[in-house]
């Protein structure tokens, strides 16, 4: 099928997007499109091979822009530019190039990457990008994720979707809430940051020399950078413009020994001989900016720097000074002791933010630069005011309320809510009465009413109600075999791993069943979610998903006479169910074809041959929204 | 629910009571009938907070004679919590009765947790955010602002003042935030707004302060009528609250700083003369007239007010030595001089009030009546001069707050000058100290003014000395103990370490390398022992920072550090909040951390770690006072004397009520629980741990004293997996611990009628 081409189309070639369009003929193969213009003149003919094209965008149908467009992209990016743009006449014609397109180019990504892993599991991934579904970046991850993360998914995806039975769109529209879950799930859980303080690198003696060594991974090193921002800073700006890396931390690392051997003294006029080992004593200003950012969200429950607002005696010159119970520590003295507490606060609360590097740690401008993105990226999360300060008064509330002199809380049922009552009542009563008259009560007479009662109580009134109905020995026996089942599975209960019946089967039989049955389901509900058959769209597409569910009955035949004689039973007894729907689902599509051809025995024919023709394969046809 | 107590209907907005709510319901109406003031002791997490409110409000409703609810707390977190639960309660008692138990609620603090104006508020420090709201609000600018309009006002407040009565809060409980986002969205300046509406609310809640110390109260609170109900909740600091309102202390940056300002007062001084000399004329006779005229002054006006005056010297007339600005200017000058002599001495000092003013008298030739003026005379003169930036001014404002105190009061005070700190005496820092002795002095007025005030908190043991050291009358003074479902407290003192030697912070044995592993061993056990989270207290930041340093360098806080995370209080509140917070979200994520803090701390006052928030609290160490203190011995010479009080008493008293308070902070309701650890030697011996409150010392149980560190993890071990089992609430059918309505109805019928 590759030489004969697939469709020919009128189309506007385009050299860039915005600029002029020249008329001409579009043909696509299996493996190349050509482009012949009307005017030789105007420009030369083009003859593409698909491998060339990585991806491909197009126009959305809109009210406002009537242009339909398809994109063909030599990059990767579909963004980029370089790429063959064309304008269609219509947006059938474009659809169906664009639906041929993205099942070309996925047809090579798979076997590219097919080819590489071999053809067990094919990753379905790259197909989505090139998918014709107007899709946002974001969007499309998110299915790659999906389908990376469900290998049943994916198996099925590869069937449906590649095997053309589905389009991508379908085959998504039905797992809209696992989308949107996964969209609205926050972010998987990563590991957060070691509790632990690399920051604090110790320093080794070899106990011979006089010399110390400090050792620094990518981890620790972006452990330092992350809690003190100052050595970030001067990494960026310093490094590797004014000094070498190696330089750099040498420095630091003189600084931080002077620091612990407590000579404060020492790096102090170390500081002022080097401005550059300056930069890492400075770097209040970055964490007061941040502090001031933070206090802000804080639980008003702890604000305690909103206090100091009403604290009177803290005025210079006011309340006791030296009663011993607060202790003045001055200006030089801070200095060194604040380190130690203010190192573990910084530290601890680096850790709980966690945000590990999404890059891999490697060499340290990775880290310095990755950081920096990150901490850029974050003050837009501050926006969400309102957000914020529910989340604050909800904690509040928690704080406050005392839970356990709280009346029960009522089980969470959903209320039933009953449209019509007078419907609803009224058959119930009707079953009430077992289906007899519903005579009106008010209508009847007491009298009457006072005999029936009579005669029904004399009904029951048997004289040998004292009696045993059955034989009191074959009823223990009955209760013991109805209960023995009962006591056996609460006394296994717990003792051993459920059994099921497909693991008996072999591993292969089992993962074929399971895959043919999530097939299956998938189809089915396809197929039943078409019905009633308001356009021809959905008839083709019933039609194509009959051809699928066929294929699907005869290899499930297949795998049943597979199977060993052993297993042969419990797999045709699980089965069952699946050949039974299909049944159902052949005998509605048989019944649904007699009707529409005994209304409109042309309509019929016509989608029928569609049908055969298409073999469906390639189809021009409109997208579900 | 909706119960009976003595025939007044009380609206309790939870479906349960503990019966020791009910109880200190009872004892509380009681005092509101005799129009008295009641000492009341309950637990930590028996919800005193909202037993209070819920009384007093339906006090309230019953007998409409009764002022408003002032419920003083001591923080502004505090404050928010108690507005929150206000709000329940108001919603409940809404739904009950309908819209006549509308009330209005309010929380009010200085500028500078109320200020919107967006670049006001944006200042740093109280101080500098009421100068900036003074220049944008005060009369003169204002005035001058209409002929000049490019002199800026604060549209805010411009709003506000338009509006004039009209500005009014509808009824409802607002806390600093709602109040904030009401004046945004009406345009009015939040703070002046609740300032008006105090007069109007049911119930205020603010600082103490606002009530105790002189310099706040005459501004905010002297319109309060007689009939209020005031309420101090966690009060067992109020005497230290109190004499810190009192004291003042002067270094020599006060004294330097003061020159400066005389100066600066001096040349607007010329400045006026040359300008506008009528306005120097009108103040003088402003002061013929007396102080009192001070009432006319526009509300933006109002600053500071004086310290101690009663109110009959306010209508006085200044004395004439002082009247004219540039004569008063002179006696301060005098003054400063004066006390700058005084700061250069070599060796401690201490004398009486008394004296002082003898030597005052006879050396620069000041007496005290006029003494007495100086804090009054000094806001009358910022105001003629029409001075804006009054941040700047600090220095001689706490010079005339000296000078006015001195010249008020002749006892119970004490002025020590000291050269240099104690503990570090190669830094010279000379301190002049007005230290007051007498916590009664500051809260006299309160008791007097008011008809009920309720002093109640967690930790009031031994209760009867509160009354002494307070000098008050209480009609009820009752401590309830506390009913628990299941032995949900385990308080342990631990004397020894792993290695059997006793640990103390006593002040011979504290820096002990020995005692040192043992507290780093002791808390490196729990942590790997405790889920959640664990709370260290320290007796004094220096002792923190030291044994943090040494456990750093033994590597005992790497190994703590691969339990949990490590958060330190620090002298610096923004870092502590933030630590705090992120502590709260260590716990929260399950990652579980430690937090270190300090005995009489921040923190310690008035942090709840409660629930996963604190399953432990370790004291390291009994928090004694620094007892070599001069103001201490003065204070404890003046206690003997005064109130009989034995100074190792005080000093016990004073300790273990802080121990007390630490590690009460760790419960919170019945179905929380937690661990206390006592780390010292001292916490063995019968008379320090006898002033327990009586809540710990009925669960601390003759095993779990004498304990050594293996022994309390055993313990620690035990109680964690009894803690873990399920418990019925409502506890067994003879020890009630949870009360329904129909309870209640049952006991009121039996119970004997008084």
């Amino acid at each position: 099928m590759d030489g004969s081409p697939l469709i020919t189309v009128r189309a506007k070639y385009m050299l860039t997007p915005k600029g002029p369009s020249i008329p001409g003929v579009l043909m696509m193969a299996g493996s190349y499109f050509t482009w012949t213009p009307n005017d030789p003149k105007a420009a030369s003919k083009l003859n593409v091979d698909f491998m060339t094209i990585k991806g491909h965008r197009f126009s959305k149908e809109t009210p406002k822009s009537r242009k339909a467009l398809l994109n063909m992209s030599t990059d990767v990016d579909p963004k980029a530019e370089g790429g063959y743009v064309f304008e269609f006449e219509n947006f059938p014609d474009r659809d169906a190039c664009r639906d041929l397109i993205a099942k070309i180019l996925g047809r090579q990504q798979t076997s590219k990457v097919g080819g590489q892993l071999g053809s067990v599991a094919k990753p379905m991934t790259p197909t989505l990008a090139m998918h014709g579904e107007q899709l946002n970046q974001a969007e499309m991850e998110r299915r790659m994720r999906l389908l990376k993360e469900d290998s049943e998914l994916q198996k099925l995806h590869q069937r449906l979707v590649i095997g053309g039975v589905l389009s991508e769109a379908e085959f998504w529209t039905a797992r809209k809430h696992v989308l949107e879950d996964e969209a609205v799930r926050l972010p998987k859980q990563r590991t957060g940051l070691k509790s632990a303080m690399l920051a604090d690198v110790r320093p080794l003696t070899d106990g011979r020399t006089n010399k110390v060594t400090f050792n620094l991974t990518p981890e620790i090193i972006h452990q330092i950078f992350a809690e003190k921002p100052a050595v970030h800073r001067a990494f960026l700006m310093h490094v590797p413009s004014k000094m070498s890396e190696k330089d750099f931390w040498t420095k630091y690392c003189r600084a931080e020994y002077l620091y612990r051997t407590k000579n404060a003294a020492a790096v102090a006029a170390e500081a002022a001989d080097d401005e550059d080992l300056a930069v890492f004593v400075k770097d209040d200003d970055i964490i007061a900016n941040e502090s001031r950012r933070k206090i802000k969200k804080v639980d008003p429950t702890l604000d305690m720097a909103a206090d100091l607002a009403d604290d009177y005696t803290s005025i210079p010159g006011h309340g006791i000074l030296r009663d011993g119970s607060r202790t003045s520590i001055d200006g030089s003295e801070l200095q060194s002791r604040k380190t130690i507490m203010h190192d573990l606060n910084r530290h601890a609360a680096v850790v709980l933010d966690g945000r590990p590097l999404d890059a891999e740690l490697r060499d340290t401008a990775t880290v310095a630069h990755a950081l920096a993105k990150t901490l850029q990226a974050e003050p837009l999360g501050d926006t969400e005011g309102v957000e914020v300060e529910k989340r604050r008064m909800e904690r509040v509330r928690q704080m406050t309320e005392i839970d356990d002199l709280q009346g029960p809380q009522a089980p969470p049922h959903s209320v039933l809510y009953i449209q019509d009552p007078r419907k609803y009542f009224e058959a119930q009563q009707v079953n009430g009465t077992g289906g007899g008259p519903a005579t009106n009560p008010s209508k009847v007479d007491p009298a009457e009413a006072l005999k029936t009662f009579h005669q029904q109580l004399n009904q029951l009134k048997k004289p040998n109600l004292t009696s045993p109905i059955i034989a009191p020995d074959l009823a223990f026996k009955v209760l013991n075999d109805l209960t023995k089942y009962i006591s056996t599975t609460k006394f296994h209960l717990g003792k051993t791993a459920e059994k099921n019946v497909l693991d008996n089967l072999p591993r292969s039989t089992k993962d074929e069943i399971l895959q043919h049955s999530a097939t299956s389901n998938e189809l089915l509900r396809h197929f039943w979610a078409a019905y009633p058959l308001t356009s021809t769209f959905l008839v083709e597409k019933v039609n194509r998903l009959k051809t699928a569910m066929t294929e699907l009955y005869s290899q499930l035949q297949a795998t049943k006479e597979a199977v060993q004689t052993e297993h042969r039973h419990q797999v045709s007894q699980l089965l069952q169910p699946i050949f039974q729907a299909l049944d159902a689902a052949f005998i509605h599509y048989d019944t649904e074809l007699q009707k529409r051809a005994a209304r409109n025995p042309q309509g019929t024919s016509i989608t029928s041959g569609s049908f055969d023709s298409s073999n469906g394969q390639f189809f021009t046809g409109n997208k579900m929204s | 629910m909706k119960f009976q107590i003595e025939g007044l209907t009380i609206y309790f907005p939870y479906e349960f009571i503990y019966p020791e709510q009910y109880q200190y319901m009872v004892e509380l109406k009681r005092a509101l009938d005799a129009k008295g003031h009641c000492l009341l002791e309950m637990p930590t997490g028996t919800g005193k907070t909202i037993t209070l409110l819920s009384l007093i409000t339906s006090y309230q409703l019953a007998t409409p004679s009764v002022g408003k609810l002032i419920y003083c707390t001591r923080t502004v977190h505090e404050m928010e919590k108690v507005l929150d639960e206000l709000r329940t309660l108001q919603a409940y008692q809404e739904k009950e009765i309908g819209k006549s138990a509308k009330i209005l609620a309010l929380g009010l603090s200085s500028r500078k947790n109320l200020c919107i104006h967006p670049k006001v508020s944006g200042e740093g420090s109280r101080e500098s955010v009421d100068a900036g709201c003074r220049k944008l609000t005060a009369s003169w600018v204002r005035a001058a602002a209409i002929e000049n309009p490019n002199i800026e006002t604060c549209p805010f407040y411009e709003n506000y003042e338009k509006k004039g009565a009209d500005a009014l809060l509808p009824p409802g409980v607002y806390t600093l935030h709602d109040l904030r986002v009401f004046g945004r969205e009406k345009g009015w300046c939040p703070y002046f707004l609740a300032r008006h509406m105090i007069q109007f609310a049911n119930v205020v809640v603010y600082n103490y302060q606002y009530l105790l110390d002189p310099k706040v109260s005459g501004i905010i609170s002297r319109e309060m009528e007689k009939e209020c109900i005031v309420v101090f909740d966690e009060a067992h600091n109020i005497d230290n609250v109190c004499i810190e309102a009192l004291s003042v202390n002067i270094r020599q940056q006060t004294l330097d700083g003061a020159t400066r300002n005389l100066n600066k007062l001096l040349q607007t001084i010329e400045r006026f003369k040359a300008t506008d000399a009528n306005r120097l004329r009108e103040e003088y006779n402003r002061l013929v007239e007396g102080l009192a005229q001070r009432g006319n002054l526009s509300a933006s006006d109002g600053w500071l007010a004086n310290p101690a005056l009663p109110d009959d010297i306010l209508r006085e007339a200044v004395p004439g030595n002082i009247r004219r600005a540039e004569h008063f200017v002179a006696f301060l000058r005098r003054l400063v001089q004066y006390l700058k002599g005084r700061l250069q001495t070599d060796k401690a000092e201490k004398e009486g009030p008394v004296s002082l003013l003898n030597s005052l008298n006879t050396s620069v030739g000041i007496d005290q009546k006029t003494l007495k003026f100086c804090y009054d005379r000094l806001n009358s003169l910022l105001l003629t001069l029409e001075i804006t930036d009054i941040d700047e001014f600090l220095h001689i404002q706490a010079v005339c707050d000296f000078a006015t105190l001195v010249g008020t009061y002749t006892r119970g005070f004490s002025i020590i000058i000291e050269p240099f700190d104690e503990r570090m005496p190669h830094i010279p820092d000379p301190l002049l100290q007005l230290s007051c002795l007498d916590a009664s002095l500051a809260i006299k007025p309160v008791f007097e003014r008011f008809q009920s005030v309720v002093i109640t908190s967690g930790t009031l043991s031994p209760i009867d000395l509160y009354p002494r050291l307070l000098n008050f009358n209480p009609v009820i003074i009752q401590s309830f103990a506390m009913t628990l479902t299941r032995d949900c407290l385990c308080p342990m003192v631990l004397t020894r370490g792993s290695d059997q030697l006793p640990i103390s912070t006593k002040f011979d044995m504290r820096s002990d390398p020995g005692v040192v592993r043992n507290y780093g061993r002791l808390l490196l056990e729990m942590v790997a022992t405790v889920p959640d989270g664990v709370v260290c207290f320290f007796v004094s930041y220096s002792y923190m920072d030291g044994i943090v340093n040494n456990w750093n360098e033994m590597g005992i806080l790497q190994e703590v550090m691969q339990h949990k995370l490590v958060f330190i209080e620090t002298q610096d509140v923004v870092e502590t909040t933030l630590a705090l917070d992120n502590y709260r979200r260590a716990c929260d994520c399950g990652r579980g951390a430690v937090f270190f803090s300090v005995a009489r701390g921040k923190v310690a006052e008035g942090i709840d770690f409660d629930r996963h928030y604190g399953r432990l609290v370790i004291m390291f160490g009994v928090p004694f006072q620094y007892t070599l203190s001069r103001i201490l011995i003065a204070r404890l010479e003046y206690l003997r004397e005064t109130f009989q009080i034995k100074e190792s008493d005080f000093l016990t008293f004073d300790a273990v009520r802080q121990a007390a308070q630490c590690v009460g902070r760790v419960i919170r309701s019945k179905a929380d629980y937690g661990m206390m650890i006592f780390a010292d030697k001292r916490y063995n011996r019968y008379d320090k741990r006898s002033k327990l409150p009586g809540w710990i010392l009925s669960h601390l149980r003759e095993a779990h004293l004498n304990l050594s560190t293996d022994m309390a993890l055993h313990i620690a071990r035990e109680f964690l997996r009894r803690m873990a089992q399920p418990y019925d609430k409502t506890g067994s059918a003879s020890k009630m611990t949870l009360l329904s309505q129909a309870d209640l109805e049952r006991m009121d019928k039996s119970a004997p009628v008084f």
